[in-house]
């Protein structure tokens, strides 16, 4: 079975009385393990779609499917108990909480999750050890640089071993040289725990990593 | 975690924290010295009232208090050394002193007034009195008993100065007019005008020949504490009825109305004080966690995407504000408790209070129920006025704290 399925999925938004049409009418299947970008220009409907996939937001008509179970009638709570079990985030700008070291900022999704203390530990000095930060664990996000920071983000994602994995524009902030490395380590860690990774980005020396493309133009798939 | 991420937030922008925790010291601070002040100045007009004039407790014979007020040379009391042993037996009793009061016309070289007129013990009635201070002459003496002192504006009335002889002519307790002579020991203050106006003490003796009786009026009872008021009243009323005495004891706070208009007037002003205090470091607190609220949008965006549910987000910030509750209550007090000391070093001159004629020096007590409604109200507030904010960030729309720059 399709981990996310979309059906007829259409997003409208509301400027003032003008409907904005983010989203018009998507299908989408994504099978478990697989490695998509969805590709577009900015304005394309990708944070939408990102947004939809990843429980965040509704849509104002149309399906979405996590595993088969309809979303629509998740409550707000269900909601995000599924985001904190099921899914990881990143995004462009890493959005790591200022006050909280590179440590604590991986511990967070797994203190949602209730994972006692000892393997709490034990799992995040893994993570910090495959995104090659162990001798950063008490550094603070203002500490690290933007690569260093996005990598944290990386392993906060992942250090719940979520089915899937959702990343808005993952490289947008960072050198072309550290975004590649950034997403060289999303498709080693792809590989690794067979979790799903879907990205958006708009650069093309990213996107040659993924397995499946999605492009959209103006909240359809081309 | 949520602990954790509330207590650094709290200083993550340190100038706005360290303002709102001033205003919430300010508040404490405000609250601890007014409030020791207050308790001062009360503390200081009950004891010059109970040794200025009431004493402790009073003795008088039943009925005085309904009845006497008309006619009080009707109800005087007999057998004093008697009843003074009694009371003398008792716990925590200090001194015993009596009274005979009267009134009726005063007259110099010049002209009369009326007054009112007090015989005393005169020894006694100075270990009691610390408020009466004479301004010219003596004090009254039991060795001098045709010797008498008046108070500052009745001198000034009768256009008298020391030395000088007076006649007092007032009905004895038959009904028939009597009049003595006194030479002017002293001239006295109260700090209450009127009284100072009208006021006579002569010694016991002389007091007992003008009203040709051998009773006296009132029994005035010092005891060692304030404290101790109740405790003694309830006994000597239980010795009193054993011993067949017809009696009626009135406790200062009986008397002293006064006293407690005054007190209940400073305390109107202090709950208006603690009112506008209230609402400053409401106001304060709820800026600082809005603001926090706005500068944390995608913050709070990216742990509701994480999974951390609305509750989670609202006891965030509610904890944030107790933090700064607890934090400011806290330095407020040590603050509080330092401007007490500080202002009762030198103490604060207050100038004299409606109806006094002398200022005093008041001093800043320390009152545990002011620290503690100080630090409660710290952190009540904090609290309370957080609760907006924190339900504001816990509604957000997660995509739109996301997008939020």
């Amino acid at each position: 079975m399709a981990i996310v399925s979309m059906q007829k999925v259409v997003r409208n938004y509301y400027l003032g009385k003008t409907v904005v049409n983010a989203l018009g009418g998507i299908d989408l299947e994504v099978e478990k393990g697989e490695f998509i970008c969805i590709a577009g220009p900015s304005g394309s409907g990708k944070t939408t779609l990102l947004n939809l996939i990843g429980c965040l937001d509704r849509p104002s008509s149309g399906k979405v499917f996590l595993d088969g179970d309809d979303v629509e009638r998740l409550s707000d709570n269900k909601l995000s108990r599924l985001r904190a079990e099921r899914i990881g985030f990143i995004f462009q700008t890493f959005n790591l909480i200022p006050v909280l070291s590179a440590f604590e900022n991986i511990e967070y999704p797994l203190l949602l999750k209730g994972v006692p203390r000892g393997s709490r530990k034990k799992k995040v000095l893994g993570m910090l050890e495959e995104v090659e930060l162990a001798d950063f664990t008490r550094h603070r996000p203002n500490q690290l640089s933007g690569g260093q920071r996005q990598r944290v983000a990386i392993a906060r994602a992942l250090v719940t071993d979520p089915e899937m994995v959702l990343a808005d524009e993952p490289t947008a902030n960072l050198d072309s040289k550290t975004g590649e490395a950034i997403v060289d380590l999303m498709r080693k860690i792809n590989g690794e725990m067979k979790s799903t990774f879907i990205f958006s980005t708009h650069d093309s020396m990213v996107m040659k990593y993924a397995h499946r493309m999605i492009r959209l133009q103006d909240g359809r798939i081309i | 975690m949520n602990i954790k991420i509330a207590a650094r937030s709290v200083f993550r922008n340190k100038r706005r924290t360290i303002i709102t925790l001033l205003s919430i010291i300010f508040g404490c601070v405000a609250i601890i010295v007014f409030g020791g002040f207050v308790d001062y100045s009360m503390w200081g007009l009950r004891e010059s009232t109970i040794h200025s004039r009431l004493g402790h407790l009073q003795v008088y014979k039943a009925g005085y208090s309904e009845k006497g007020g008309t006619n009080p040379l009707a109800y005087t009391i007999e057998d004093y050394p008697r009843i003074k042993s009694i009371i003398e037996d008792e716990d925590h009793v200090d001194f015993v002193t009596s009274r005979l009061e009267f009134s009726g016309l005063i007259g110099g070289a010049e002209n009369s007034v009326i007054c009112v007129g007090k015989g005393v013990e005169p020894e006694k009635e100075r270990e009691l009195g610390i408020t009466v201070s004479i301004v010219e002459g003596e004090d009254l003496s039991s060795e001098e008993p045709e010797e008498g002192i008046v108070g500052k504006g009745l001198a000034e009335g009768l256009g008298v100065s020391i030395d000088d002889y007076l006649t007092i002519l007032t009905s004895t307790a038959e009904g028939a007019l009597n009049a003595v002579d006194l030479k002017l020991r002293g001239i006295f203050r109260t700090g209450v005008k009127e009284y100072d106006d009208v006021a006579v003490m002569v010694p016991m003796e002389l007091a007992k020949t003008l009203l040709y009786t051998e009773n006296v009026q009132s029994i005035v009872v010092v005891l060692d504490e304030t404290e101790n008021t109740d405790l003694v009243a309830d006994n000597l009323r239980k010795e009193f009825s054993q011993a067949n005495l017809d009696l009626e004891i009135k406790t200062w706070s009986d008397l002293a109305t006064f006293y407690h208009q005054v007190v209940q007037l400073y305390q109107g002003i202090f709950w208006v004080m603690r009112l506008i205090i209230l609402i400053i470091v409401i106001f304060s607190i709820a800026n600082t966690m809005t603001m926090s609220v706005f500068e944390r949008m995608r913050e709070i965006g990216t742990i509701r995407a994480m999974g951390t549910k609305r509750r989670g987000v609202l006891s965030l910030f509610l904890i944030e504000g107790l933090i700064l509750g607890a934090l400011g209550g806290a330095l407020g007090l040590a603050f509080g408790i330092i401007a007490a000391k500080l202002l009762s070093i030198k103490g604060i001159y207050i100038p004299p209070p409606p109806t006094m004629t002398e200022g005093y020096t008041a001093l800043i007590n320390i009152v545990p129920k002011d620290l503690i409604f100080a630090f409660s109200l710290a952190v009540g507030t904090s609290l309370v006025s957080s609760i907006y904010p924190a339900f504001k960030a816990a509604r957000l729309k997660v995509v739109d704290a996301l997008r939020y720059i």
